[in-house]
């Protein structure tokens, strides 16, 4: 079981109460595709992905960057729950999109990154070591259900 | 994953804009690492003051910078570039290069909060991948 602090509870609410959803999921979304290009190949289908500014205009690559940030808005709400509360999503993730749990590590520090701009010196040792425990567990939960 | 003309190139450039912050920059990435990967403070029990800040995590910082931006100048060939600081890290220090990815890490997330409007996409990609390639010719001479 995964332990949390009230300091790190707190820690990770208030990141998500000031975030911006629509600015940092497809700013996180769009680096990952362009700092790991291989990740493009589960957005076939979402149109152009030719170069950076073609993916960081993307439409499809916005709307689905917003959602893939709200899907963390459950594990914000059961910390102490988060492989039970993604057990469906982990199956989806493999079963359906098929998608490389490595994946999810890539992703999570391009949202580290984006994160660590925003609140510039806000983003304290503490506050980022509290912040890539979350995502590691977030990580972890999302591979549960591979076999 | 070699560094392309464009890539060296976007590094010389944005590590232009790091140079006069290199210092505070190195210190910032180090005391994160301490923090947020404390197993890496196995290699500093010599310290007398781990937390971030300090004047050996301060001192430390710098030279471990000193030694980025010497890296970006010998781009060209880092595995010649980087051959004593090698034989370094592999017979003196002896750091598991599984670090220098932990190390690199920090250093962009500095970089991001240092130069929030510098640190495009565009330039943490071939950051990256110039980060990488350092950890590589400093592991050339580990076996």
């Amino acid at each position: 079981m995964v332990e949390w602090s009230e300091q790190e509870r707190s820690i990770i609410t208030s990141i998500f109460s000031n975030l911006d959803y629509n600015d940092v999921g497809p700013k996180a979304l769009s680096r990952c595709l362009i700092v790991y290009p291989w990740t493009q190949r589960y957005f076939a289908n979402f149109g152009n992905l030719y170069n950076a500014e073609a993916i960081k205009t993307n439409p499809n690559i916005q709307a689905h960057g917003t959602k893939v940030l709200h899907g963390l808005d459950r594990a914000v709400k059961n910390m102490d729950n988060i492989k039970g509360t993604y057990a469906e999503l982990s199956v989806l993730h493999s079963e359906k999109l098929h998608v490389d749990p490595d994946n999810f590590k890539l992703l999570a520090d391009c949202l580290t990154i984006v994160i660590a701009a925003k609140m510039g010196s806000g983003f304290t040792p503490e506050i980022q070591a509290t912040f890539q425990k979350f995502l590691a567990v977030v990580v972890s939960a999302l591979g549960k259900q591979y076999h | 994953m070699s560094l392309t003309a464009k890539d060296k190139e976007t590094v010389k450039a944005f590590w232009a804009k790091v140079a006069p912050k290199a210092d505070d920059i190195g210190q910032d990435a180090l005391s994160r690492m301490l923090v947020v990967y404390p197993q890496t403070k196995t290699y500093f029990s010599h310290w007398k003051d781990l937390s971030p800040g300090s004047a050996p995590v301060k001192k430390h910082g710098a030279t471990v910078m000193g030694g980025v931006a010497d890296a970006v100048a010998k781009i060209d060939d880092l595995t010649a570039g980087l051959l004593s600081l090698s034989e370094l890290h592999a017979f003196t220090l002896r750091v598991d290069p599984a670090n220098f990815k932990i190390l690199a890490h920090n250093i962009l997330v500095v970089c991001a909060i240092k130069l929030p409007n510098d640190f495009t996409p565009e330039v943490h990609v071939a950051v990256d991948k110039f980060l990488g390639a350092l950890a590589r010719a400093l592991s050339e001479k580990y076996r």
